[in-house]
């Protein structure tokens, strides 16, 4: 058994003199696929951020491929094979759809990775209805083909670790149910994944571990499989009705 | 230890007054030379300029904005008394008169249309209206003199009283100007411990929540320098009736920067800062004369030392040491809330009337782009009752919110309060019609106190117009007091009382949540709008608000709930409005919510409880594709 | 006749150095929503210390490309030490007023070295006046203009075809995105603010020898630039040039037909209605705030 990709321990992370990350644990196994869920406000997408460099920590440590990289710049993190699909997708609106994955092969572009070209055609056949709009605006993409654009110029920079945080925000189930599995193919193929979900529906059908988060911490953790029967977890985050 | 600013201004006024006034005298009771009538020139000077910087003080320190063309609208002012006292034979009190006024309705004229976009374009039209303002004075040579300026201004009257600084006058023009500054600290005082100078507080901190609490962000910013302009103009008057003589040399570009510089060091936004940093710089300007021509370098220099050693000012920097020292170790408690008292029935009133619906929407519709987020949207409010919007995220539940408060426009459709259509509606003007909303991430003007926070939302509520405010006549008083009692009800309501004085940004998040419900209460609304408002809060936070809800409801108020937290949803509301992709898939009270298929599947996934996905992701493959082309083929 | 056509002329000469300014502008605006306040006086530097360098006895084909350098080195040191680490705060204050400060440093150092007084600098361009419709020009007035469009078209083709220039455009539309694409959103930045100075000072140097090169140039034209750059929609490159270029050429007419002191106070109150009628610019878009 290798080190695991991503060690996080006594992750703190403050806006001011709010702490919204209150001493998270966690760790994600090479070749594992991980899920943090939690209601809104509850710490996740700062965990993210923090391990992704978006924003720094203000304690704690965050080991990635054997290096601390706690306080590093998201370009830093890019570059050493981490990648991330922000929460909202962000797509550059007014760059097409060939220039998005293009940027996403920044780093490689940089050092003139000869396999760009052919990793552009393997996303493209993951995601097909992104080929039909390669010279389309970004900005003019309907929210789901958005977030396969967000997911294909993560998977561009061919990274060791993909974070996706909320892969469901504001996309309906069919395309949901289009998207997950094709987390889990990804997956299946060896790439590390840590998803943060608030669909924990969807987080617990697809990921091997699952950490539930609240309030800025970690309240327990456990195979996905275990979890989507434990009590609290389903009256908590799927719905299940007291009276039923 | 802590010194209140009615103190401050007191002490200030009483010695300062009290020894500027003594020290043309100095000399002869001591039978010393000192001061000589060039020292008492000086000392002149530096009080005009201090009205100056005080005027900038407002303009900077409260509202957040920066003029680099203050000399212009001061040497605009002193060319207005020079102009008509030497061609209108205008006498100094209808001079002085005409230069504040002038001077302030220029001021309208430039900040009005720069501040509607963005503070810096201000700096930018001020700075270029004062290059060209400079230049105008020495081109038009038949109308201002050109480089030979204005000279022989009849020297002012007053009662019959000759306007001079000099001895056998009685030093009466020194007087004068004394008097001007002392007014015009005081004016300072009232001003920024008003509604007004809270509202530009807050505009410099939040334009989104200034607006939600029916500040209008243009207004304020606009009147800030309005206010700016009019005590440079004054000072400017002022100048011209000691100098006797005016041309554009004394209303350069440096000089802007050495007001604005003024401001700075002395400490943007505090009472005493405007008069030590014109004391301090002018005593500099005299030492860098050595300099010669690097004396403007020696201030750029100066300038950036101090933005980057001492950003607060010597004033604003000591105030901060003295709170350091003086820091009582004490720990605030929260009280129990929400804490229902009878002040809260001046504040929290039902509405008047039986409308069937306080508010209702009709075929609402937003666009983004080509993007709808909102689609024709139904919904009614009906009086007292709790409204709940729910639906995943981006299904656009947020949108509604907006547009109902008048951040967003709508395509399309009808928005009616009490029977009235407002759709299209500006925010600030929703806010004081009673549409009342929290952020869902909170957005309080984090610099200014707990009470002042609250204090912004009474704010379209006052009768007392700008000038009963700054003269402090009893009745503002009286109002003040009034609103301050129930600001301080509003804080006991949620438990905060203990945090009046804190900085409202140093509060913890759940705190900060209570206080952004105690400030759009404030509002007096006749709808509430919350914004996810247990995200963030811990259990027994959230169990706290679910009661203060339900109590604002059965006082009477009507509101609009947008919330994820199922529980939160099912405990308090009376009506749930479900939506999805923009559209209402369901309506009805929570019960018929809750059984609703298609409510479940929005809400929680076709994975959702008993899905047989769940049992398949335990072997650590994953189908849920399969399912996901029958759904597919199926629709 | 003759006269407009020399006013046309002599227009588009000084509509050209406020295009190349306010383009300047309107690029570092785009990726950091802030500015070198005095972007003046790196114009200023262009000229002067051309100027000054080919006075001290190098050649003017080694002087103006050195000036340029340094200009681009001193707007890089500005970005970097006095507009990013005041670039945080909500409101513009801190940016502005140490930028100020440093431009009425690097003015005020100039002065004392370089001399209060214009001095010229020869130019081959600027010897013998062309004649066009009867109005006379030197063919190095004609040159601003035309390094301005071209300037802006290269921006364009760098910023669309170039990997780097992409880059730019992803930092003006989000820097955190362009992080998490591996971009160093606060390298690009100041790359951007050292090109933008580079056009600065060339359009310093390019004007120096038909109106001689002072110390005091910068400031006018800078905030005037700034100005225009505003009043067009500053984000927009090609509205900031088209609206530079005439704007010189309208003052360059009412300097000519009224008086030099009508032309600011024209130009400023036309600036003022311009941004009544359009507080987005001319061609500016709505910038959406997200509430």
């Amino acid at each position: 058994m290798s080190a695991p990709i991503l060690q996080v321990s006594g992750l703190r992370v403050a806006y001011g003199p709010i702490t919204a990350v209150d001493g998270v644990d966690l760790e994600v196994g090479r070749g594992e696929f991980v899920g943090i869920i939690g209601s809104n406000g509850a710490g996740k997408s700062s965990t993210m951020r923090a391990v992704a460099g978006v924003l720094a920590p203000v304690g704690g440590s965050i080991h990635f491929d054997g290096t601390e990289v706690a306080g590093r710049k998201s370009h830093e993190m890019v570059a050493m094979g981490l990648a991330m699909v922000p929460e909202g997708r962000m797509i550059f609106g007014d760059q097409t759809v060939r220039e998005n994955l293009m940027l996403g092969a920044y780093t490689r572009l940089a050092r003139r990775d000869p396999d760009v070209v052919d990793d552009l055609e393997e996303v493209l056949e993951l995601f097909p209805r992104l080929r039909e709009r390669l010279d389309q605006l970004g900005g003019s993409l309907s929210g789901g083909e958005q977030q396969m654009l967000a997911v294909a110029r993560g998977l561009l920079s061919r990274p060791k670790l993909l974070v996706v945080d909320e892969l469901s925000l504001g996309l309906a189930p069919k395309i949901l149910d289009l998207l997950f599995p094709i987390l889990a193919k990804l997956n299946a193929g060896g790439l590390s994944i840590l998803l943060v979900e608030q669909m924990a529906s969807y987080a617990l059908a697809v990921t091997q571990r699952t950490y539930v988060m609240e309030n800025g911490r970690i309240r327990f953790s456990g195979p996905s499989a275990d979890l989507a029967r434990d009590d609290r977890v389903l009256d908590a985050y799927l719905g299940r009705r007291h009276d039923a | 230890m802590n010194v209140s600013p009615r103190m401050t201004v007191a002490l200030t006024l009483i010695l300062g007054v009290g020894a500027l006034a003594f020290l043309p005298w100095w000399g002869t009771v001591f039978d010393s030379r000192f001061p000589t009538s060039f020292e008492l020139r000086i000392v002149l000077r530096v009080m005009i300029i201090a009205i100056v910087v005080i005027g900038l003080n407002i303009l900077v320190g409260a509202a957040g904005l920066v003029s680099l063309g203050h000399a212009a609208l001061y040497g605009f002012g002193a060319h207005v008394a020079a102009l008509l006292a030497v061609n209108a034979g205008l006498g100094f009190v209808p001079g002085l008169i005409a230069a504040v006024l002038g001077t302030a309705v220029l001021g309208a004229i430039l900040a009005y249309p720069s501040v509607r976009v963005r503070g810096v374009f201000l700096a930018v039209i001020t700075i270029a209206f004062g290059l060209v303002f400079v230049n105008i004075l020495r081109e038009w040579v038949s109308f201002t003199g050109g480089a030979s300026g204005i000279p022989g201004i009849p020297r002012g009257e007053l009662f019959g009283m000759r306007l001079s600084p000099a001895q056998r006058d009685g030093f009466i023009y020194y007087y004068v100007v004394l008097f001007f500054l002392a007014l015009a600290f005081a004016l300072q005082y009232t001003l920024l411990f008003s509604r007004y100078g809270r509202a530009m507080r807050a505009t410099s901190q939040s334009e989104n929540a200034s607006r939600a609490l029916g500040v209008s962000v243009i207004r304020t910013r606009t009147l800030a320098f309005v206010i700016s302009a009019g005590f440079a103009g004054l000072a400017g008057g002022l100048f011209t009736y000691l100098s006797l003589f005016v041309n554009y040399e004394s209303f350069q570009f440096n000089q802007s920067i050495q007001f604005l510089l003024m401001t700075i060091l002395g400490g943007a936004g505090t009472l005493l800062g405007p008069l030590v940093g014109a004391v301090t710089v002018f005593w500099a300007t005299v030492l860098l004369q050595a300099f010669e021509e690097w004396q403007t370098f020696a201030f750029g220099l100066m300038l950036l030392i101090v933005l980057f050693a001492m950003p607060r000012g010597i004033v604003g920097s000591l105030q901060d040491l003295l709170a350091r020292r003086g820091a009582r170790p004490r720990m605030r408690e929260t009280s129990d809330w929400p804490h229902w008292t009878p002040e809260l029935e001046a504040v929290i009133r039902p509405i008047e009337g039986r409308p069937d619906a306080v508010l209702k929407l009709e075929g609402l519709t937003l666009r983004f782009g080509g993007l709808t987020a909102v689609d024709n949207v139904d919904l009614a409010a009906r009086p007292g009752t709790v409204h709940a919007l729910i639906g995943p995220n981006g299904a656009g539940k947020s949108s509604v919110i907006n547009m109902i408060s008048g951040f967003y426009k709508p395509a399309e459709g009808r928005i009616l309060l009490m029977d009235q259509d407002v759709a299209g509606t500006d925010s600030a003007a929703m806010a004081a019609a009673g549409v009342a909303r929290t952020f869902q991430n909170t957005e309080l003007f984090g610099a200014m106190t707990v009470l002042d926070n609250v204090m912004v939302g009474f704010h379209s509520r006052y009768q007392s117009g700008l000038l009963r405010t700054l003269v402090r006549v009893p009745a503002a008083r009286w109002e003040e007091a009034k609103m301050r009692r129930q600001a301080l009800a509003l804080l006991d309501f949620v438990g905060l009382t203990d945090f009046a004085d804190e900085r409202a940004g140093a509060l913890p998040f759940g705190h900060q949540r209570r206080l952004e419900i105690a400030r759009a209460l404030a509002l007096q609304p006749r709808i509430l709008l919350l914004d996810e408002p247990a995200a963030g809060l811990t259990h027994g936070e959230i169990e706290d608000l679910i009661r203060l809800i339900s109590l604002l409801a059965e006082k009477g108020l009507t509101i609009l709930l947008v919330e994820h937290h199922v529980d939160m949803i099912m405990a308090v509301s009376d009506h749930v409005t479900v939506l999805d992709y923009g559209k209402v898939i369901a309506a009805g009270t929570p019960r018929q919510i809750q059984d609703d298929p298609r409510v479940i599947e929005a809400y929680f996934g076709h994975a959702a409880p008993g899905a047989e996905a769940r049992a398949e992701a335990a072997g650590g493959t994953v189908d849920v594709s399969a399912s996901a082309a029958n759904r597919g083929a199926a629709e | 006749m003759g006269n407009n056509m020399q006013f046309l002329l002599s227009g588009l000469s000084i509509g050209g150095v406020y295009a190349l300014v306010a383009l300047g502008f309107s690029m570092m605006w785009s990726v950091a929503r802030a500015a070198n306040f005095t972007h003046g006086d790196i114009f200023m530097l262009g000229g002067v210390l051309t100027v000054a360098m080919f006075a001290a006895g190098l050649p003017l084909w080694a002087a103006a490309p050195l000036a340029l350098v340094i200009a681009m080195v001193a707007a890089a040191a500005i970005e970097r030490f006095l507009v990013r680490p005041f670039n945080k705060e909500a409101n513009a204050i801190g940016w502005m007023l140490t930028t100020i400060a440093i431009g009425v440093m690097i003015e005020s150092f100039a002065t004392a070295t370089y001399g209060p007084l214009p001095r010229p600098l020869p130019s081959p361009l600027a010897a013998e006046p062309i004649f066009v419709a009867g109005a006379g020009v030197f063919p190095q007035e004609l040159l601003l203009p035309a390094v301005a469009v071209l300037a802006m078209l290269a921006l364009y083709v760098f910023q669309r075809y170039t990997r780097t220039g992409q880059a730019i455009r992803a930092v003006a539309t989000n820097r955190v995105a362009a992080g998490l694409m591996g971009i160093d959103a606060d390298r690009i930045t100041m790359f951007v603010f050292a090109a933008a100075g580079g056009l600065g000072a060339l359009a310093g140097l390019l004007i120096a020898p038909v109106i001689q090169a002072t110390t005091t140039m910068g400031l006018l034209i800078g905030l005037k630039s700034f100005m225009i750059a505003i009043i067009s929609g500053i984000t927009n490159p090609a509205g900031v040039v088209a609206v530079a270029i005439a704007f010189g050429v309208a003052e360059r007419f009412i300097e000519g037909y009224l008086s030099t002191s009508a032309r600011d106070a024209f130009g400023f109150t036309l600036m003022i209605l311009v941004l009544l009628a359009f507080p987005q610019g001319i061609f500016g878009r709505k910038e959406v705030s997200k509430v």
